[in-house]
């Protein structure tokens, strides 16, 4: 049967609650008040008719039983824990009406669980931000939070079967039935998760600490970057890579065509894009195919992009119309970072990666005073950010180990249509060498 | 030229992490003596009831269940770990279960709290090109469709824009799982628009 909803549809502020009453409410704990039959009224009538039919039972066997168990159920409210834990047994094997095999009921108090922190091993294995080398002392070093600014597409096939199909951007990927190896180089089969994100604002770069250094002959250069993603796939938690003799192929739809422009891929341990051997940066982006993505309306979206950020865009000064911004998903709620072109008809060019591996990005350490995501290096005063918030600040260490520190007022992103006009942005970033320039750059903002 | 930002030991936590500490240190406290819960249940009261308001329309329900939410979890507080899930997700948790009891129980039709900006995120999200009014109107009509269980991933993460992360730790899943169920919520709900 179909489940019947109301729906509360912007509701009007609701009345206040009640006055909280923690004497009454440390009474029930204690089993001194009489809210344990008030809460548990239907389980413990279902036990009290079950005990009964077993107490009658037996009261034509043994009497003397009879007698002792009715006292012992009487006197003590609480269930008996065989019962309790029978009861529990029979909710799992048997789930309530309404709940599917894939979704449980869940009991009522949550219960230990014999493999107690999946949630993190599973934050740890998408950022790693654990393995990351950031020279904080522990005190903040166990407060680094994961933040998520750009969501992944997420799609899960059978490794022998292979996968081709687009993404949400347009960019269009193909893995060939069993290509995907575990470690060791044996054959994946079986379901295989496939994460992929696409990483093409300066705002969701920056979001995601991905650096824009690339090293020539041991020089570091600025890397202009037209659009980058990353791609991950993975069984239970590992990951799993092709081989030179069959690529994961993925057509990637750029920001721009350029005439010189050449796939790179970062490298982790030294946080430089290497550009891909056997790439022409002279050939610009090789167009092994070209098409037109058929796309109804213009990138409405891609890291969850909206029409009502395209609103936000275009009341304010300092971010032009024809120019996007994305929501991005973070710790603190959902920030917008403008910056991406419309593209009409968004040209593809095919980029072969010729190995699917660690391209994680860095995990993003927040100062954990602060709830932001943003964090902006000196000299790119073109990054514009708004989002929800009042103010926010980040510290970040680039990869050549200066920090910076980056300070956002935003209006709320609850700021309805009509307070748009008089959106205002105020941005600011510093490069800070020591305890005490940090400390003066926070007292600037009247953080402390 | 040393340019690392250094900060010393005697460097004092900001005010967000001394709180977390400190509430872990009420959690223990109120471990071994459960009045020590009372600032932990001032603390969260509002935001628990807040919890249960958006699902319940009865407000004398309302506030028993919110009593319940917080006499079990003073029961249960010795099962209660910091490691991977915060004290007021855990909260957040045995509310959502709480509503779920309080449903199975009564045969009354589920409220559902709707934010019409989350309505057209889902819209954007299901790619539909119609106009905004219409957006909502036919959202919240595919919406109709889902199990309690998915409306509830949809409730919060479109409507209360809570983090993947959150989400996993109040439902009891792990993230990848949470990821690909709202996938196919999402799935889903783009089958039955696509069908009306």
């Amino acid at each position: 049967m179909m489940t019947k909803y109301d729906f509360d549809i912007d509701p009007a502020p609701r009345p206040a609650p009640p006055a909280p009453d923690f004497k009454k409410v440390l009474k029930r704990a204690r089993g001194q008040g009489n809210s344990l039959w008030g809460n548990m009224q239907y389980p413990l009538l279902g036990i009290a008719v079950i005990g009964a039919v077993l107490l009658l039972r037996q009261a034509f066997t043994d009497k003397n039983t009879v007698t002792s168990n009715a006292v012992s159920v009487a006197s003590n409210t609480q269930i008996p824990s065989s019962i309790q834990s029978n009861g529990m047994a029979q909710q799992k094997e048997n789930p309530a009406p309404g709940h599917s095999a894939a979704y449980p009921a869940m009991e009522s108090v949550p219960m230990e669980s014999k493999d107690p922190i999946p949630v993190l091993e599973q934050s740890l294995s998408e950022t790693e931000i654990r393995r990351e080398s950031f020279s904080l002392p522990a005190k903040t070093q166990d407060r680094i939070y994961r933040a998520d600014p750009v969501p992944y597409d997420t799609i899960v096939f059978l490794a022998e079967a292979g996968y081709e199909g687009s993404l949400r951007n347009g960019s269009y990927v193909s893995v060939e039935p069993g290509s995907l190896k575990l470690p060791g180089n044996s054959d994946a089969s079986g379901k295989v998760l496939f994460l992929y994100r696409d990483i093409r604002s300066i705002g969701a770069q920056i979001a995601l600490s991905l650096p824009s250094v690339t090293d020539s002959a041991g020089n570091e250069y600025l890397l202009e970057n037209n659009g980058s993603f990353e791609v991950r796939i993975e069984q239970n938690g590992t990951a799993l890579h092709t081989t030179p003799a069959s690529p994961l192929s993925l057509q990637y739809k750029p920001i721009h065509t350029h005439k010189k422009a050449a796939p790179f891929v970062l490298e982790n341990e030294t946080g430089h894009w290497i550009q891909i051997p056997g790439t022409d940066e002279k050939a610009g982006n090789k167009l092994v195919s070209e098409r037109y993505v058929d796309v109804k309306n213009p990138i409405l979206r891609a890291f969850g992009y909206t029409r009502r950020t395209e609103r936000v865009v275009a009341g304010s000064e300092n971010l032009h119309r024809n120019k996007e911004s994305a929501f991005l998903l973070t710790h603190g709620g959902y920030f917008a970072c403008g910056g991406l072109l419309h593209l009409k008809n968004p040209v593809i060019s095919q980029v072969e990666m010729p190995t699917v591996g660690e391209v994680s990005v860095k995990g993003l350490l927040l100062y954990p005073k602060h709830r932001t995501t943003m964090t902006v290096q000196s000299g790119t005063a073109q990054n514009i950010a708004l989002g929800q918030g009042e103010t926010y600040v980040a510290l970040f260490q680039a990869p050549n180990g200066s920090w910076y520190a980056s300070y956002n007022s935003y209006l709320p992103r609850s700021t309805q249509n009509s307070r748009l006009q008089t959106l205002k942005i105020t941005h600011t970033a510093a490069r800070l060498n020591s305890l005490a320039e940090w400390n003066a750059f926070l007292q600037s903002m009247g953080i402390q | 030229m040393e340019t690392h930002l250094s900060i010393s030991d005697s460097y004092s936590l900001p005010a967000k992490d001394r709180a977390e500490n400190a509430e872990w240190t009420e959690i223990q406290r109120a471990m071994e003596q459960l009045e020590a819960f009372e600032p932990l249940y001032y603390r969260y009261y509002s935001r628990i009831y807040e919890f249960v308001q958006r699902r319940i329309a009865n407000t004398d329900d309302c506030g028993d269940i919110t009593s319940i939410v917080f006499e079990k979890a003073m029961k249960n507080l010795p099962k209660y770990k910091a490691q991977g899930l915060p004290f007021g997700n855990w909260l957040f948790r045995i509310a959502w279960s709480e509503v779920g009891n309080y449903y199975r129980q009564q045969q009354k039709n589920r409220k559902v709290w709707v934010q019409s900006e989350g309505l057209l995120e889902i819209a954007t999200e299901l790619e539909d090109t119609a106009e905004e009014n219409n957006e909502s109107k036919r959202v919240l009509k595919t919406l109709e469709a889902l199990e309690p269980e998915e409306m509830e991933l949809i409730v919060m993460r479109y409507f209360e824009k809570r983090s993947y992360a959150e989400l996993a730790q109040i439902v009891g899943i792990n993230e990848s799982t949470l990821r690909v169920r709202i996938h196919r919520t999402i799935e889903k709900l783009r089958k039955q628009l696509l069908r009306k």
